[in-house]
């Protein structure tokens, strides 16, 4: 490999490596250990997936050796994710509430009953 | 050249073209996030009733995915090692390093496959759809819609550990292919290109270990 292409630097994959495993292990140390309080279990078990995946992204990946332009790559997607996320969220939830409400108001009618019968007898539903 | 000094234009290319395929396999598995925490927000109470079986014990069992976690990150470590080897010209530690990562993705697909696939559908994990009854505003199911959402979690669960899992055995194979020119001094740069595509399996995994094993 020519020195042109490995401008890049070489931490201590060793190290890196270990500290990897140590936050897995927090992680099921923290779902056994923080019950009590779900949402802050689930914030540190994220949190440290997160400080997983940057250790990943920039060392492994040797993304903090290039320049920042390249960073756009992977961080451009994660916001993809977060926007789509973050507008179908509001409408997923109130369309989830507004057929939680139907579902409340439905009225069972002699047609629905003759179907579900009709259902029973052909073995469509059990 | 130092890296402080490097301009985009003097990324080689081929880097750039992985960091393009790792950018649109972010945006697949992105949007696979994106869409179980809507469904998992939705139906808060339905998933966590998945996951246990009839007697309340659970399907998903997290030391496997804790093992295969571990197994993925290691092999992390030891593809980055055969990078290194490539730099600096130990073919031998490149075939090495190379067969080491492509047998813990092997001992992975076995503990998925072999182990915890037939774990969670002897238990009770299932693909089915459920039944329906027709109303005057379409559709409801016959159940009240639980079980049916049951069944959402577990398509999640299979699509998604599934899709990685071909992540995997197409990472392994590109290492493996890669390894054969390489361990002969041809193409060294590429050990780094299929090592950048690996980390990426491994980084995809770092959020379905605890979006599926812990977290619930």
């Amino acid at each position: 490999m020519s020195n042109e292409q490995d401008y890049h630097g070489h931490p201590n994959y060793d190290v890196i490596g270990l500290i990897l495993v140590v936050l897995m292990a927090l992680s099921v140390v923290v779902d056994f250990v923080v019950t009590g309080n779900k949402l802050l279990s689930v914030s540190l078990i994220f949190g440290f997936s997160i400080i997983k995946a940057y250790l990943v992204i920039a060392n492994f990946m040797h993304l903090k050796y290039e320049p920042k332009l390249v960073d756009l790559f992977p961080y451009l997607s994660i916001a993809c994710m977060i926007i789509f996320f973050a507008g179908v969220y509001p409408d997923s939830a109130s369309i989830d509430q507004k057929m939680a409400q139907d579902f409340m108001n439905l009225e069972v009618t002699p047609d629905m009953i003759t179907e579900s019968i009709r259902l029973l007898e052909h073995g469509v539903v059990k | 050249m130092s890296a402080e000094n490097v301009t985009i234009e003097q990324v080689p290319k081929g880097r750039l073209a992985i960091w393009l395929l790792i950018a649109g396999e972010l945006i697949i598995f992105g949007g696979f996030i994106a869409c179980y925490l809507l469904a998992r927000f939705e139906y808060g109470g339905a998933f966590p009733a998945a996951m246990v079986d009839s007697t309340g014990g659970d399907i998903i069992l997290w030391y496997w995915g804790a093992i295969n976690t571990t197994i993925l990150l290691a092999s992390s470590w030891s593809i980055v090692k055969a990078h290194e080897a490539a730099i600096n010209n130990e073919l031998g530690k490149i075939k090495t390093y190379s067969l080491i990562t492509i047998g813990l993705a092997a001992v992975f697909m076995i503990i998925k496959l072999g182990i915890e696939w037939p774990h969670d559908f002897h238990l009770g994990a299932s693909l089915r759809s459920f039944d329906w009854l027709p109303t005057e505003y379409g559709a409801i199911a016959a159940d009240g819609g639980f079980e049916s959402v049951k069944t959402l979690f577990w398509s999640y669960y299979f699509i998604m550990t599934g899709f990685h899992g071909l992540h995997v055995v197409i990472g392994a194979l590109a290492i493996f292919i890669v390894m054969l020119g390489a361990s002969k001094g041809k193409n060294l740069h590429r050990v780094e290109l299929a090592g950048m595509y690996w980390h990426m399996v491994d980084l995809i995994w770092i959020f379905l270990f605890p979006m599926f094993y812990l977290a619930q």
